[in-house]
């Protein structure tokens, strides 16, 4: 377990030292630097300093267990935010408190200047928090089409219409959308037939088509090969740059956490270890005993 | 679909050439099957909004089938009002019934809510039957149509015609966008929230829709078999549109309607194939050859051939 993690940490620092080595990011492959300040640049475009999402001293306990415990952290417009910790660190909880999966015991969730604590998930789907969970979650029987159909449809509160035929609205919209995601080919087929790359792709295509201001993504490249990962991160952050999204995601592989998160924020057992720039983080001496010190104790042990 | 309503239409005088074939046959009773596989029709097309678009396993579907059928059977026998009055007030008071214990039955998902739809048929169930002074207790009520609808080629028409209403009104529903919040609520609860539906009040509405047209079929069933029951209400009465879905399919909108008529016609053809049901099972004990034979007759096989697996030579 903690001998992946270290793995991954260390391909997280491989990769930075020598970028080629992922397919996309070629372009650095010429020149790390030039391609690093066009990122600058970019940045600098979409980021902004307003913040979108507030998360306020949010703690969440079941039992005994302080799952979330005395949480803050910002989400600002338009960033690339991960959180990072070990497993049991909080986050899925922490992502389920987001979307009103749980409610907190204590705290505030202030997204877009509203205040969403405590509310049920239709709630805060419909205020602008799309969310792609750990275990895909589509609709596997409906096509490609249909799933982002009827989350355009549910998104402009059409669903009550008792009439009309579902199937004809939206068509066009959804099939540019299944293009822009590259699902175009496939859009009529079941979603549950795809690969699992091409289902995780749906998901995140829900969410736009719900227009979400803020993405969530519960490890996004969980249970995905090396080459899916890379594509499926590449589409992501082309994604987010086109549309101006904000993201925020939890993952484990560090490979995709350096490479496409702006802001790092750390978990370790219920609480914000640290947060900062991906280059901070790497070199925070704390986190790397979150991940490398325990390690050393475990093998004591074993 | 098309099909079907032909299907329908042609019954009676189908039936009525059979007679003139073979002097055996009564078309009236052929036309009284007609008209229960239409009212089971509906029924259990009702009951598939629920269990084939929705997900839900509702056993108190046959509640609200009671509860349009004592509507009707009141108003007429208490109120003496037009029996056409109270076949139009059952779908609103199903409707109701259906909405306020839908209410509760809410409260729980999955297999919880199919045990609380359970407890809410049953509860149902002993109010028609206990409340004697009221309802006639297990005497049902036994109500007597105007003179119009008398004739059963008459009555087949206006239960085909209702029948046929109903149907495209919930095709319409299933095909609008609220048919895809129902579709996307089956498909995944948890991805139905994230899209912005309120699951919960999708599934109460979708229940109470159920309740509706179940109570128009209730309705009718009184019209046709002139009596209402506390055995309508019973839960395993709720047996018959879940079987009935199951046998034309869940899955598209006309199956259940379709497994209506194969089970009507099974119910007549293979129920005397049971040892149960044999009439001189306790004198002569079990008699496989009659058995084989019915099962023959069922399926078109000729005399000869019937009598041959017969061990007594039938």
């Amino acid at each position: 377990m903690f001998l992946r993690l270290r793995e991954r940490f260390r391909r997280g620092e491989e990769d930075e030292a020598a970028p080629a080595e992922s397919a996309g990011e070629a372009i650095r492959m010429f020149d790390v630097r030039k391609a690093l300040a066009s990122e600058a640049i970019q940045t600098e475009e979409v980021h902004s300093d307003q913040t979108l999402l507030r998360i306020e001293h949010v703690s969440r306990s079941f039992g005994g267990l302080r799952a979330v415990d005395d949480v803050s952290l910002e989400v600002k417009q338009g960033d690339r935010h991960a959180i990072i910790g070990p497993n049991g660190a909080g986050k899925s909880t922490l992502f389920n408190l987001l979307t009103g999966q749980l409610k907190p015991n204590s705290g505030k969730v202030i997204f877009d200047g509203r205040d969403i604590t405590g509310k049920p998930p239709h709630v805060i789907a419909r205020t602008g928090i799309g969310r792609a969970f750990q275990i895909t979650t589509i609709f596997p029987k409906l096509s490609v089409r249909q799933n982002l159909q009827y989350a355009m449809l549910a998104h402009r509160g059409y669903t009550v219409r008792p009439f009309g035929i579902a199937n004809r609205m939206f068509s066009a919209e959804a099939q540019d959308l299944a293009e822009a995601v590259g699902l175009g080919t496939w859009a009529d087929l079941p979603a549950g037939q795809l690969s699992h790359g091409d289902q995780r792709a749906i998901e995140i295509a829900i969410s736009l088509a719900l227009g979400s201001k803020l993405v969530l993504l519960d490890e996004p490249t969980a249970g995905m090969s090396a080459y899916e990962t890379d594509k499926a991160m590449e589409l992501v952050r082309r994604l987010a740059t086109e549309r101006h999204l904000t993201l925020l995601f939890c993952e484990h592989d560090m490979s995709v956490v350096f490479s496409t998160a702006r802001t790092v924020t750390v978990m370790h057992q219920g609480r914000v270890l640290t947060a900062g720039t991906p280059e901070q983080i790497r070199r925070n001496p704390d986190v790397q005993k979150v991940y490398l010190g325990e390690l050393e104790q475990e093998e004591i042990g074993a | 679909m098309l099909a079907l309503f032909l299907f329908a239409a042609l019954i009676p005088p189908l039936a009525g050439l059979y007679e003139n074939l073979n002097p055996d046959a009564s078309s009236r009773f052929q036309i009284f099957l007609g008209t229960t596989a239409l009212v089971l029709a509906l029924w259990a097309v009702s009951y598939n909004l629920m269990l084939g678009y929705t997900g839900m396993v509702s056993f108190a579907h046959a509640a609200y089938y009671g509860v349009g059928a004592y509507t009707v059977a009141l108003i007429f026998k208490r109120y003496h009002l037009p029996i056409l009055l109270g076949l139009a007030a059952a779908p609103f008071v199903a409707a109701a019934v259906g909405f306020v214990t839908g209410l509760v039955a809410q409260r729980a998902v999955r297999l919880y809510f199919s045990l609380l739809t359970l407890a809410i048929s049953q509860l149902l169930f002993s109010l028609v039957y206990s409340s004697y002074d009221f309802t006639g207790g297990d005497n049902g009520i036994a109500i007597t149509l105007p003179d119009q609808l008398t004739d059963y080629t008459t009555l087949y028409y206006f239960t085909a015609a209702i029948v046929g209403i109903c149907l495209l009104l919930m095709f319409i529903l299933v095909r609008s966008p609220f048919g895809a919040a129902l579709l996307s609520i089956r498909e995944n609860r948890q991805r139905a929230a994230a899209i912005g539906i309120n699951v919960r009040l999708y599934e109460l509405a979708v229940y109470t829709v159920a309740a509706l047209f179940a109570g128009v079929a209730g309705g009718l069933f009184v019209m046709y078999q002139q009596q209402a029951y506390p055995e309508m209400l019973y839960w395993t009465a709720n047996a018959q549109p879940v079987v009935v879905s199951l046998l034309g399919g869940t899955t598209t909108f006309l199956g259940p309607a379709i497994g209506a008529f194969i089970y009507v016609l099974l119910d007549l053809e293979a129920v005397p194939l049971s040892v149960r049901h044999h009439p001189r099972r306790h004198r002569a004990g079990r008699r496989p050859g009659r058995a084989w034979r019915n099962l023959g007759r069922a399926f078109g096989v000729p005399a000869p051939a019937r009598a041959l697996p017969s061990r007594r030579g039938g």
